[in-house]
Protein backbone atom coordinates (compact mmCIF):
# COMPACT_ATOMS: atom_id res chain seq x y z
CA UNK A 1 0.00 0.00 0.00
CA UNK A 2 1.11 3.46 -0.65
CA UNK A 3 0.32 4.54 2.63
CA UNK A 4 3.31 2.34 3.89
CA UNK A 5 5.80 4.60 2.03
CA UNK A 6 4.94 7.59 4.03
CA UNK A 7 5.01 5.88 7.40
CA UNK A 8 8.30 5.14 6.38
CA UNK A 9 9.74 8.24 7.94
CA UNK A 10 7.67 8.93 10.52
CA UNK A 11 8.63 5.23 12.14
CA UNK A 12 12.23 6.30 12.54
CA UNK A 13 10.97 8.98 14.84
CA UNK A 14 8.83 7.23 17.35
CA UNK A 15 9.69 3.67 18.61
CA UNK A 16 6.94 1.27 16.86
CA UNK A 17 4.86 -0.58 18.32
CA UNK A 18 3.90 -4.31 16.81
CA UNK A 19 0.46 -3.22 16.12
CA UNK A 20 0.98 0.31 14.69
CA UNK A 21 0.68 -0.59 11.05
CA UNK A 22 -2.37 -1.78 10.74
CA UNK A 23 -3.78 1.17 13.43
CA UNK A 24 -4.04 4.90 13.49
CA UNK A 25 -3.73 7.29 16.67
CA UNK A 26 -5.85 9.69 17.31
CA UNK A 27 -5.68 12.73 19.68
CA UNK A 28 -8.48 14.50 21.09
CA UNK A 29 -9.02 18.21 21.40
CA UNK A 30 -7.74 17.49 25.33
CA UNK A 31 -4.34 15.54 24.22
CA UNK A 32 -5.70 11.76 24.85
CA UNK A 33 -4.49 9.09 22.60
CA UNK A 34 -6.66 6.55 21.11
CA UNK A 35 -6.06 3.36 18.92
CA UNK A 36 -8.29 2.26 16.24
CA UNK A 37 -7.95 -0.44 13.70
CA UNK A 38 -6.85 1.17 10.59
CA UNK A 39 -9.46 -1.03 8.45
CA UNK A 40 -12.09 -0.19 11.01
CA UNK A 41 -11.25 4.14 10.58
CA UNK A 42 -11.33 3.62 7.03
CA UNK A 43 -14.62 1.52 6.01
CA UNK A 44 -16.40 3.45 8.41
CA UNK A 45 -15.38 7.12 8.31
CA UNK A 46 -14.74 8.78 4.89
CA UNK A 47 -12.93 11.90 6.77
CA UNK A 48 -10.23 9.05 7.89
CA UNK A 49 -10.02 7.37 5.23
CA UNK A 50 -9.01 9.98 3.17
CA UNK A 51 -6.17 10.92 6.04
CA UNK A 52 -5.05 7.26 5.54
CA UNK A 53 -5.15 7.45 2.26
CA UNK A 54 -3.76 10.86 1.82
CA UNK A 55 -0.73 9.86 4.40
CA UNK A 56 -1.63 12.91 6.84
CA UNK A 57 -1.56 10.38 9.59
CA UNK A 58 0.29 11.73 12.58
CA UNK A 59 1.88 8.30 14.08
CA UNK A 60 2.18 10.33 17.27
CA UNK A 61 -1.49 11.23 17.24
CA UNK A 62 -3.59 12.64 13.92
CA UNK A 63 -5.18 15.93 15.97
CA UNK A 64 -8.75 16.14 16.17
CA UNK A 65 -9.02 19.70 17.46
CA UNK A 66 -12.87 19.13 17.63
CA UNK A 67 -13.50 15.97 19.43
CA UNK A 68 -13.21 15.75 23.43
CA UNK A 69 -11.45 12.80 24.60
CA UNK A 70 -14.97 11.48 25.55
CA UNK A 71 -16.74 11.22 22.57
CA UNK A 72 -13.78 10.35 20.81
CA UNK A 73 -13.44 6.77 22.82
CA UNK A 74 -16.75 6.64 22.10
CA UNK A 75 -15.90 6.95 18.65
CA UNK A 76 -13.61 4.12 19.01
CA UNK A 77 -14.97 1.66 20.96
CA UNK A 78 -17.69 1.97 17.87
CA UNK A 79 -15.20 1.50 15.84
CA UNK A 80 -13.83 -2.02 17.17
CA UNK A 81 -17.62 -3.14 18.18
CA UNK A 82 -18.19 -2.69 14.79
CA UNK A 83 -15.07 -4.22 12.80
CA UNK A 84 -16.32 -7.40 15.60
CA UNK A 85 -19.82 -7.36 14.38
CA UNK A 86 -20.37 -9.19 11.37
CA UNK A 87 -21.28 -6.50 8.44
CA UNK A 88 -24.48 -7.21 7.17
CA UNK A 89 -25.08 -6.71 3.26
CA UNK A 90 -28.45 -5.92 3.72
CA UNK A 91 -27.83 -1.70 3.39
CA UNK A 92 -29.59 -2.43 -0.50
CA UNK A 93 -32.71 -1.55 -0.58
CA UNK A 94 -35.02 -4.28 -2.49
CA UNK A 95 -35.83 -3.56 -5.63
CA UNK A 96 -39.23 -1.29 -5.77
CA UNK A 97 -40.92 -0.08 -2.39
CA UNK A 98 -42.50 2.91 -1.96
CA UNK A 99 -40.62 3.04 1.64
CA UNK A 100 -37.00 3.29 -0.13
CA UNK A 101 -35.79 3.51 3.21
CA UNK A 102 -32.06 3.97 2.68
CA UNK A 103 -31.44 3.88 6.64
CA UNK A 104 -31.04 0.02 7.73
CA UNK A 105 -32.44 -0.16 11.18
CA UNK A 106 -29.79 -0.37 14.47
CA UNK A 107 -28.63 -3.75 14.79
CA UNK A 108 -29.07 -5.01 18.91
CA UNK A 109 -25.50 -3.68 19.81
CA UNK A 110 -25.88 -0.80 17.94
CA UNK A 111 -28.87 0.01 20.47
CA UNK A 112 -26.94 -0.67 23.22
CA UNK A 113 -24.48 0.93 22.55
CA UNK A 114 -26.37 4.61 22.18
CA UNK A 115 -28.64 3.57 24.66
CA UNK A 116 -26.11 3.67 27.52
CA UNK A 117 -24.78 7.04 26.69
CA UNK A 118 -25.73 9.68 28.54
CA UNK A 119 -27.21 12.80 26.84
CA UNK A 120 -24.23 15.54 26.59
CA UNK A 121 -22.53 12.23 25.47
CA UNK A 122 -24.78 11.24 22.66
CA UNK A 123 -24.67 14.81 21.11
CA UNK A 124 -20.95 14.91 21.35
CA UNK A 125 -21.08 11.78 19.38
CA UNK A 126 -23.56 13.23 16.76
CA UNK A 127 -21.32 16.01 16.58
CA UNK A 128 -17.91 13.67 16.30
CA UNK A 129 -20.06 11.30 13.75
CA UNK A 130 -20.46 14.00 11.58
CA UNK A 131 -17.04 16.03 11.78
CA UNK A 132 -15.47 12.82 11.32
CA UNK A 133 -18.09 11.77 7.74
CA UNK A 134 -19.15 8.39 9.95
CA UNK A 135 -22.19 7.89 8.18
CA UNK A 136 -23.47 4.83 9.73
CA UNK A 137 -22.78 6.13 13.52
CA UNK A 138 -24.76 9.07 12.37
CA UNK A 139 -27.42 7.22 11.39
CA UNK A 140 -27.36 5.40 14.56
CA UNK A 141 -27.16 8.26 16.84
CA UNK A 142 -30.16 10.39 15.01
CA UNK A 143 -32.22 7.34 15.51
CA UNK A 144 -31.55 7.48 19.58
CA UNK A 145 -32.62 10.97 19.03
CA UNK A 146 -35.40 10.79 16.79
CA UNK A 147 -36.27 7.82 19.04
CA UNK A 148 -36.63 10.12 22.60
CA UNK A 149 -38.77 12.30 20.35
CA UNK A 150 -41.11 9.87 18.87
CA UNK A 151 -44.87 10.27 20.70
CA UNK A 152 -43.99 13.23 22.44
CA UNK A 153 -45.75 16.31 22.74
CA UNK A 154 -44.17 19.90 21.46
CA UNK A 155 -43.79 20.39 25.42
CA UNK A 156 -42.37 17.16 26.10
CA UNK A 157 -40.50 17.20 23.72
CA UNK A 158 -39.08 20.61 24.73
CA UNK A 159 -38.65 19.74 28.39
CA UNK A 160 -36.20 16.65 26.99
CA UNK A 161 -33.80 18.56 24.90
CA UNK A 162 -34.13 21.59 27.16
CA UNK A 163 -35.83 24.22 24.27
CA UNK A 164 -36.65 27.09 24.51
CA UNK A 165 -40.09 28.36 23.21
CA UNK A 166 -39.29 31.66 21.67
CA UNK A 167 -42.29 32.20 19.83
CA UNK A 168 -44.93 34.65 20.62
CA UNK A 169 -48.38 33.53 21.51
CA UNK A 170 -50.01 34.36 17.90
CA UNK A 171 -47.19 32.85 15.95
CA UNK A 172 -47.26 29.52 17.80
CA UNK A 173 -51.28 30.13 16.95
CA UNK A 174 -50.30 30.79 13.26
CA UNK A 175 -48.06 27.72 13.22
CA UNK A 176 -50.65 25.33 15.16
CA UNK A 177 -53.26 26.17 11.98
CA UNK A 178 -50.56 25.70 9.42
CA UNK A 179 -49.47 22.16 11.21
CA UNK A 180 -53.12 21.41 12.43
CA UNK A 181 -53.16 17.67 11.14
CA UNK A 182 -49.92 16.78 13.45
CA UNK A 183 -51.42 18.45 16.25
CA UNK A 184 -55.22 16.11 15.73
CA UNK A 185 -56.40 14.54 19.00
CA UNK A 186 -59.14 12.24 18.52
CA UNK B 1 -45.31 17.45 33.65
CA UNK B 2 -43.07 20.00 34.74
CA UNK B 3 -45.23 22.74 35.71
CA UNK B 4 -47.31 21.13 37.96
CA UNK B 5 -44.47 19.68 39.75
CA UNK B 6 -42.87 22.73 40.03
CA UNK B 7 -45.80 24.53 41.72
CA UNK B 8 -45.82 21.82 44.13
CA UNK B 9 -42.39 22.40 45.36
CA UNK B 10 -42.62 25.95 44.98
CA UNK B 11 -45.46 25.79 47.76
CA UNK B 12 -43.60 23.09 50.34
CA UNK B 13 -40.42 25.18 50.32
CA UNK B 14 -42.14 28.49 49.79
CA UNK B 15 -40.79 29.92 53.16
CA UNK B 16 -37.67 29.57 52.51
CA UNK B 17 -36.03 32.66 50.80
CA UNK B 18 -33.13 31.09 49.98
CA UNK B 19 -34.19 28.08 48.75
CA UNK B 20 -36.80 29.00 46.72
CA UNK B 21 -34.69 30.97 44.85
CA UNK B 22 -31.86 28.69 44.02
CA UNK B 23 -34.65 26.44 43.42
CA UNK B 24 -35.51 29.20 40.71
CA UNK B 25 -32.46 29.73 39.31
CA UNK B 26 -32.08 25.68 38.87
CA UNK B 27 -35.24 25.44 37.38
CA UNK B 28 -34.89 28.24 34.85
CA UNK B 29 -33.25 25.23 32.24
CA UNK B 30 -35.60 23.30 32.26
CA UNK B 31 -38.81 25.23 32.73
CA UNK B 32 -41.23 26.48 30.44
CA UNK B 33 -40.98 30.14 30.01
CA UNK B 34 -44.17 30.88 31.29
CA UNK B 35 -43.09 29.70 34.59
CA UNK B 36 -40.09 31.32 34.25
CA UNK B 37 -41.76 34.64 33.44
CA UNK B 38 -43.70 34.75 35.92
CA UNK B 39 -41.07 34.26 38.82
CA UNK B 40 -38.84 37.03 37.31
CA UNK B 41 -41.62 39.42 37.95
CA UNK B 42 -41.60 38.54 41.59
CA UNK B 43 -38.11 38.92 42.31
CA UNK B 44 -35.59 39.21 39.31
CA UNK B 45 -32.85 37.40 40.17
CA UNK B 46 -29.43 38.48 41.36
CA UNK B 47 -26.30 37.39 39.79
CA UNK B 48 -24.86 35.62 42.54
CA UNK B 49 -27.66 33.23 43.18
CA UNK B 50 -26.11 31.00 40.41
CA UNK B 51 -23.27 30.10 42.14
CA UNK B 52 -25.78 28.16 44.49
CA UNK B 53 -27.81 26.56 42.13
CA UNK B 54 -26.15 22.93 43.04
CA UNK B 55 -28.72 23.48 46.03
CA UNK B 56 -30.49 20.59 48.24
CA UNK B 57 -33.12 21.43 45.65
CA UNK B 58 -31.79 21.19 42.49
CA UNK B 59 -30.13 18.22 43.21
CA UNK B 60 -33.61 16.43 43.93
CA UNK B 61 -34.33 17.45 40.55
CA UNK B 62 -31.26 16.66 38.82
CA UNK B 63 -31.80 13.20 40.56
CA UNK B 64 -35.44 12.13 39.88
CA UNK B 65 -34.95 13.84 36.15
CA UNK B 66 -32.02 13.56 34.83
CA UNK B 67 -33.26 14.51 31.48
CA UNK B 68 -34.74 17.37 32.28
CA UNK B 69 -31.81 19.45 34.52
CA UNK B 70 -30.15 22.45 33.41
CA UNK B 71 -28.14 22.19 30.77
CA UNK B 72 -27.65 23.95 27.25
CA UNK B 73 -30.22 22.93 24.06
CA UNK B 74 -27.45 20.27 22.29
CA UNK B 75 -30.45 19.76 19.85
CA UNK B 76 -30.97 23.14 18.55
CA UNK B 77 -27.16 24.09 18.18
CA UNK B 78 -26.83 20.75 15.64
CA UNK B 79 -26.67 21.98 11.61
CA UNK B 80 -29.97 21.99 9.78
CA UNK B 81 -28.57 18.77 7.47
CA UNK B 82 -28.05 16.67 11.45
CA UNK B 83 -31.54 17.75 12.44
CA UNK B 84 -33.21 16.90 8.83
CA UNK B 85 -31.27 13.59 9.57
CA UNK B 86 -33.70 13.18 12.73
CA UNK B 87 -36.65 14.44 11.01
CA UNK B 88 -36.60 11.99 8.40
CA UNK B 89 -36.80 9.01 10.90
CA UNK B 90 -40.07 10.15 12.12
CA UNK B 91 -43.26 9.49 11.28
CA UNK B 92 -45.06 12.93 9.56
CA UNK B 93 -47.09 14.26 11.97
CA UNK B 94 -43.86 14.28 14.60
CA UNK B 95 -41.83 15.19 12.25
CA UNK B 96 -44.26 18.20 11.27
CA UNK B 97 -45.16 19.26 15.22
CA UNK B 98 -41.34 20.13 15.96
CA UNK B 99 -42.25 23.87 13.95
CA UNK B 100 -44.06 24.58 17.23
CA UNK B 101 -40.64 23.59 19.29
CA UNK B 102 -39.25 27.24 18.66
CA UNK B 103 -37.82 29.72 15.49
CA UNK B 104 -34.84 27.68 15.11
CA UNK B 105 -37.19 24.98 14.16
CA UNK B 106 -39.83 26.85 11.66
CA UNK B 107 -38.70 26.14 8.44
CA UNK B 108 -38.11 22.44 9.35
CA UNK B 109 -40.96 20.86 8.98
CA UNK B 110 -41.20 22.55 5.14
CA UNK B 111 -38.23 21.31 4.16
CA UNK B 112 -39.24 17.33 5.07
CA UNK B 113 -38.45 15.45 1.67
CA UNK B 114 -41.11 12.54 2.47
CA UNK B 115 -44.91 13.08 3.64
CA UNK B 116 -47.17 10.36 4.51
CA UNK B 117 -50.43 12.04 5.55
CA UNK B 118 -53.30 9.55 6.29
CA UNK B 119 -56.40 9.81 7.32
CA UNK B 120 -56.49 6.44 9.49
CA UNK B 121 -54.17 8.30 11.74
CA UNK B 122 -57.28 10.62 12.32
CA UNK B 123 -59.16 7.74 13.63
CA UNK B 124 -59.19 6.95 17.07
CA UNK B 125 -58.89 3.60 18.88
CA UNK B 126 -62.51 3.13 19.63
CA UNK B 127 -62.82 2.95 15.58
CA UNK B 128 -60.52 -0.24 15.27
CA UNK B 129 -62.17 -1.77 18.44
CA UNK B 130 -65.60 -1.33 16.79
CA UNK B 131 -64.20 -2.50 13.71
CA UNK B 132 -62.68 -5.60 15.22
CA UNK B 133 -66.29 -6.57 17.00
CA UNK B 134 -68.18 -5.96 13.55
CA UNK B 135 -65.99 -8.78 11.99
CA UNK B 136 -66.23 -10.66 14.42
CA UNK B 137 -70.21 -11.15 15.32
CA UNK B 138 -70.23 -10.48 11.30
CA UNK B 139 -68.22 -14.05 11.24
CA UNK B 140 -68.70 -15.92 13.76
CA UNK B 141 -72.03 -14.81 15.11
CA UNK B 142 -73.35 -16.49 18.02
CA UNK B 143 -76.28 -16.70 20.17
CA UNK B 144 -74.29 -14.78 22.88
CA UNK B 145 -72.83 -11.62 21.17
CA UNK B 146 -75.81 -11.24 18.46
CA UNK B 147 -78.96 -9.40 19.34
CA UNK B 148 -80.82 -7.77 16.58
CA UNK B 149 -79.93 -4.44 16.03
CA UNK B 150 -76.17 -4.97 17.16
CA UNK B 151 -74.61 -4.75 13.68
CA UNK B 152 -76.58 -1.73 12.12
CA UNK B 153 -75.51 0.18 15.47
CA UNK B 154 -71.97 -0.83 15.40
CA UNK B 155 -71.92 -0.05 11.74
CA UNK B 156 -73.47 3.24 12.39
CA UNK B 157 -70.75 4.62 14.77
CA UNK B 158 -68.04 3.63 12.32
CA UNK B 159 -69.23 5.24 9.37
CA UNK B 160 -69.77 8.22 12.05
CA UNK B 161 -65.89 8.08 13.16
CA UNK B 162 -64.62 7.57 9.63
CA UNK B 163 -66.64 11.01 8.73
CA UNK B 164 -65.90 12.73 11.22
CA UNK B 165 -62.06 11.76 10.66
CA UNK B 166 -62.05 12.54 6.93
CA UNK B 167 -63.72 16.19 7.64
CA UNK B 168 -60.63 16.43 10.37
CA UNK B 169 -58.19 15.27 7.74
CA UNK B 170 -59.68 17.48 5.08
CA UNK B 171 -59.80 20.95 7.03
CA UNK B 172 -55.91 19.67 8.04
CA UNK B 173 -54.99 19.75 4.39
CA UNK B 174 -56.86 22.76 3.72
CA UNK B 175 -54.68 24.63 6.28
CA UNK B 176 -51.72 22.72 4.64
CA UNK B 177 -52.24 24.38 1.46
CA UNK B 178 -53.13 27.02 2.18
CA UNK B 179 -51.30 29.92 1.00
CA UNK B 180 -49.53 27.65 -1.26
CA UNK B 181 -46.14 27.52 1.28
CA UNK B 182 -43.30 26.66 -0.87
CA UNK B 183 -42.06 23.13 -0.46
CA UNK B 184 -39.71 20.31 -2.44
CA UNK B 185 -41.47 16.93 -1.47
CA UNK B 186 -39.59 14.19 -2.92
CA UNK B 187 -42.32 11.45 -1.81
CA UNK B 188 -45.97 11.98 -1.08
CA UNK B 189 -48.03 8.96 0.50
CA UNK B 190 -51.73 10.28 1.05
CA UNK B 191 -54.64 7.96 1.97
CA UNK B 192 -57.94 8.78 2.47
CA UNK B 193 -61.70 7.68 2.45
CA UNK B 194 -64.08 8.50 -0.13
CA UNK B 195 -66.57 9.83 1.77
CA UNK B 196 -68.52 13.42 0.87
CA UNK B 197 -66.60 15.85 -0.93
CA UNK B 198 -63.44 14.98 0.63
CA UNK B 199 -61.97 14.29 -3.02
CA UNK B 200 -61.77 17.88 -3.76
CA UNK B 201 -59.13 18.76 -1.59
CA UNK B 202 -57.28 15.29 -2.23
CA UNK B 203 -57.19 16.21 -5.82
CA UNK B 204 -55.65 19.68 -5.12
CA UNK B 205 -53.17 17.98 -2.42
CA UNK B 206 -51.99 15.46 -5.63
CA UNK B 207 -51.84 18.30 -8.26
CA UNK B 208 -49.75 20.52 -5.82
CA UNK B 209 -47.41 17.54 -4.74
CA UNK B 210 -46.92 16.96 -8.65
CA UNK B 211 -47.07 20.95 -10.15
CA UNK B 212 -45.49 22.92 -7.06
CA UNK B 213 -43.62 20.70 -4.97
CA UNK B 214 -41.95 18.34 -7.77
CA UNK B 215 -42.38 14.99 -5.90
CA UNK B 216 -40.68 12.09 -7.64
CA UNK B 217 -42.96 8.97 -5.88
CA UNK B 218 -46.43 9.92 -5.05
CA UNK B 219 -48.34 6.87 -3.55
CA UNK B 220 -52.37 8.00 -3.47
CA UNK B 221 -54.75 5.21 -2.16
CA UNK B 222 -58.65 5.66 -2.06
CA UNK B 223 -60.16 3.71 0.42
CA UNK B 224 -64.16 3.13 0.47
CA UNK B 225 -65.79 3.93 3.50
CA UNK B 226 -66.90 1.34 5.52
CA UNK B 227 -71.02 1.06 4.44
CA UNK B 228 -69.41 0.59 0.87
CA UNK B 229 -67.06 -2.30 2.15
CA UNK B 230 -70.05 -3.93 3.32
CA UNK B 231 -72.08 -3.57 -0.08
CA UNK B 232 -71.94 -5.21 -3.26
CA UNK B 233 -68.42 -4.22 -4.82
CA UNK B 234 -69.78 -3.30 -7.87
CA UNK B 235 -70.75 0.32 -9.43
CA UNK B 236 -68.89 3.35 -8.98
CA UNK B 237 -69.67 4.05 -5.67
CA UNK B 238 -66.75 4.45 -3.17
CA UNK B 239 -64.43 5.14 -5.76
CA UNK B 240 -62.21 8.14 -5.98
CA UNK B 241 -62.45 10.29 -9.05
CA UNK B 242 -59.34 13.13 -10.20
CA UNK B 243 -60.66 15.60 -12.56
CA UNK B 244 -61.00 14.64 -16.39
CA UNK B 245 -57.94 16.45 -17.16
CA UNK B 246 -55.74 14.64 -15.20
CA UNK B 247 -53.89 14.09 -11.68
CA UNK B 248 -52.19 17.68 -12.11
CA UNK B 249 -52.18 20.70 -14.49
CA UNK B 250 -48.30 20.57 -15.90
CA UNK B 251 -48.29 16.60 -16.88
CA UNK B 252 -45.02 17.14 -19.01
CA UNK B 253 -43.34 19.65 -16.82
CA UNK B 254 -43.65 16.76 -13.81
CA UNK B 255 -40.54 15.02 -12.11
CA UNK B 256 -43.16 12.12 -11.34
CA UNK B 257 -40.79 8.64 -11.40
CA UNK B 258 -43.11 6.31 -9.51
CA UNK B 259 -47.55 6.30 -8.85
CA UNK B 260 -49.33 4.24 -6.64
CA UNK B 261 -53.13 4.98 -7.49
CA UNK B 262 -55.12 3.16 -5.70
CA UNK B 263 -59.34 2.75 -5.64
CA UNK B 264 -59.55 5.35 -8.26
CA UNK B 265 -60.71 5.49 -11.88
CA UNK B 266 -57.46 5.59 -13.89
CA UNK B 267 -56.76 8.94 -14.70
CA UNK B 268 -54.75 9.88 -18.14
CA UNK B 269 -51.24 9.01 -17.95
CA UNK B 270 -49.52 8.86 -20.70
CA UNK B 271 -48.02 12.48 -20.57
CA UNK B 272 -45.75 12.09 -17.69
CA UNK B 273 -42.74 11.46 -19.42
CA UNK B 274 -40.48 10.30 -16.32
CA UNK B 275 -42.78 7.78 -15.20
CA UNK B 276 -40.75 4.62 -15.03
CA UNK B 277 -43.01 2.82 -12.07
CA UNK B 278 -46.60 2.38 -11.95
CA UNK B 279 -48.48 0.69 -9.12
CA UNK B 280 -52.44 -0.04 -9.13
CA UNK B 281 -54.12 -1.32 -7.34
CA UNK B 282 -57.90 -1.60 -6.90
CA UNK B 283 -58.92 0.21 -10.23
CA UNK B 284 -62.58 -0.59 -10.62
CA UNK B 285 -64.61 -2.59 -13.04
CA UNK B 286 -65.83 0.11 -14.96
CA UNK B 287 -62.19 0.88 -16.05
CA UNK B 288 -62.62 0.22 -20.24
CA UNK B 289 -60.26 -2.48 -21.64
CA UNK B 290 -58.72 0.44 -23.81
CA UNK B 291 -58.02 2.50 -20.75
CA UNK B 292 -55.83 -0.89 -19.58
CA UNK B 293 -54.50 -1.16 -22.65
CA UNK B 294 -53.36 2.47 -22.68
CA UNK B 295 -51.40 2.13 -19.82
CA UNK B 296 -48.61 -0.40 -22.04
CA UNK B 297 -49.53 1.84 -24.75
CA UNK B 298 -49.24 5.14 -24.45
CA UNK B 299 -46.62 4.88 -21.64
CA UNK B 300 -43.52 3.40 -23.30
CA UNK B 301 -41.57 4.38 -20.96
CA UNK B 302 -42.47 2.96 -18.12
CA UNK B 303 -40.33 -0.07 -16.76
CA UNK B 304 -42.38 -1.77 -14.04
CA UNK B 305 -45.94 -2.25 -14.15
CA UNK B 306 -48.12 -3.96 -11.35
CA UNK B 307 -51.69 -4.43 -11.88
CA UNK B 308 -53.00 -5.57 -7.66
CA UNK B 309 -57.22 -6.13 -7.80
CA UNK B 310 -57.85 -4.87 -10.75
CA UNK B 311 -60.85 -5.62 -12.55
CA UNK B 312 -62.35 -5.22 -16.08
CA UNK B 313 -66.25 -5.81 -16.25
CA UNK B 314 -69.32 -4.98 -18.34
CA UNK B 315 -72.20 -3.30 -16.16
CA UNK B 316 -73.43 -7.45 -16.12
CA UNK B 317 -70.66 -8.66 -14.15
CA UNK B 318 -68.74 -10.12 -17.86
CA UNK B 319 -65.24 -10.24 -17.35
CA UNK B 320 -63.15 -8.90 -20.49
CA UNK B 321 -59.83 -9.71 -21.75
CA UNK B 322 -57.01 -7.46 -21.97
CA UNK B 323 -54.67 -7.69 -25.11
CA UNK B 324 -51.33 -6.21 -24.70
CA UNK B 325 -49.73 -5.48 -27.91
CA UNK B 326 -46.78 -2.93 -27.42
CA UNK B 327 -43.58 -3.45 -29.67
CA UNK B 328 -42.41 0.05 -27.86
CA UNK B 329 -42.95 -0.41 -24.70
CA UNK B 330 -39.98 -0.86 -22.19
CA UNK B 331 -41.38 -2.41 -19.45
CA UNK B 332 -39.58 -5.37 -17.69
CA UNK B 333 -41.45 -6.19 -14.68
CA UNK B 334 -44.81 -7.49 -14.84
CA UNK B 335 -46.83 -8.48 -11.95
CA UNK B 336 -50.45 -9.21 -12.03
CA UNK B 337 -51.91 -9.89 -8.64
CA UNK B 338 -55.55 -10.82 -7.41
CA UNK B 339 -57.45 -9.73 -10.76
CA UNK B 340 -59.70 -12.22 -10.68
CA UNK B 341 -62.28 -10.07 -13.08
CA UNK B 342 -59.92 -10.18 -15.96
CA UNK B 343 -60.71 -12.68 -18.48
CA UNK B 344 -57.47 -13.13 -19.59
CA UNK B 345 -54.83 -10.86 -20.05
CA UNK B 346 -52.85 -11.45 -23.03
CA UNK B 347 -49.35 -10.54 -23.72
CA UNK B 348 -48.52 -10.44 -27.66
CA UNK B 349 -45.91 -8.25 -27.66
CA UNK B 350 -43.97 -6.49 -24.70
CA UNK B 351 -40.01 -6.66 -25.88
CA UNK B 352 -37.84 -5.81 -22.46
CA UNK B 353 -39.89 -8.08 -20.43
CA UNK B 354 -37.83 -9.94 -18.06
CA UNK B 355 -40.21 -10.93 -15.15
CA UNK B 356 -43.50 -11.93 -14.79
CA UNK B 357 -45.33 -12.38 -11.58
CA UNK B 358 -49.42 -13.38 -12.01
CA UNK B 359 -51.75 -16.03 -11.42
CA UNK B 360 -51.40 -18.86 -14.65
CA UNK B 361 -54.72 -18.23 -14.97
CA UNK B 362 -55.11 -14.99 -16.31
CA UNK B 363 -51.70 -14.48 -18.01
CA UNK B 364 -51.44 -15.44 -21.69
CA UNK B 365 -48.53 -14.89 -23.48
CA UNK B 366 -48.03 -15.24 -27.29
Amino acid sequence: MEVDKGKGEAEETRKVAEADRDTVTLKSSDGKLFEVSKEAAARLSTVLAGMIAGGSIDDNGTDLKQIGSEALENVVDYCNKHANSIPSAALISSSISFNTAPFKEPEEWERKFVDRLSHDALFDLVEAANFLGMERLLDVTCHKISEMMKGKSPDQIREVFNIKNDYTKEELEEIRQELAWAFYDD
Amino acid sequence: MSIPTALFLKRRRGREPGASARYSVCRAGGAGPSVMARRRVRRPLGAGTSLVARSRAGQILLRRRPLAACREDRMSALPDDLLRLVLDRLDTRSALGTGMLSRRWAHLPRELAALDLRAVDMLPPRYHRLLGLYMDIRNNATVLHYRSGTLPKLAVDIRRYERRAMRAFTSAMESFLEGRPRRRINRLSLDFFTIGNAGCCMNRLVAEAIDAWGVEELEAVAKPSFNRQQGPPHGQDGIHSFPSHGLCKEPRASRLRSLKLGGCVLPPLHEYGALTTLILQGIPDSTPVAAYEGVFTLCPQLQTLHLISCSCRTSRGVSLTVVVDSPGSQIRELVVDKCKYFRKLVLKALPCLESVDSEQSVLRVY
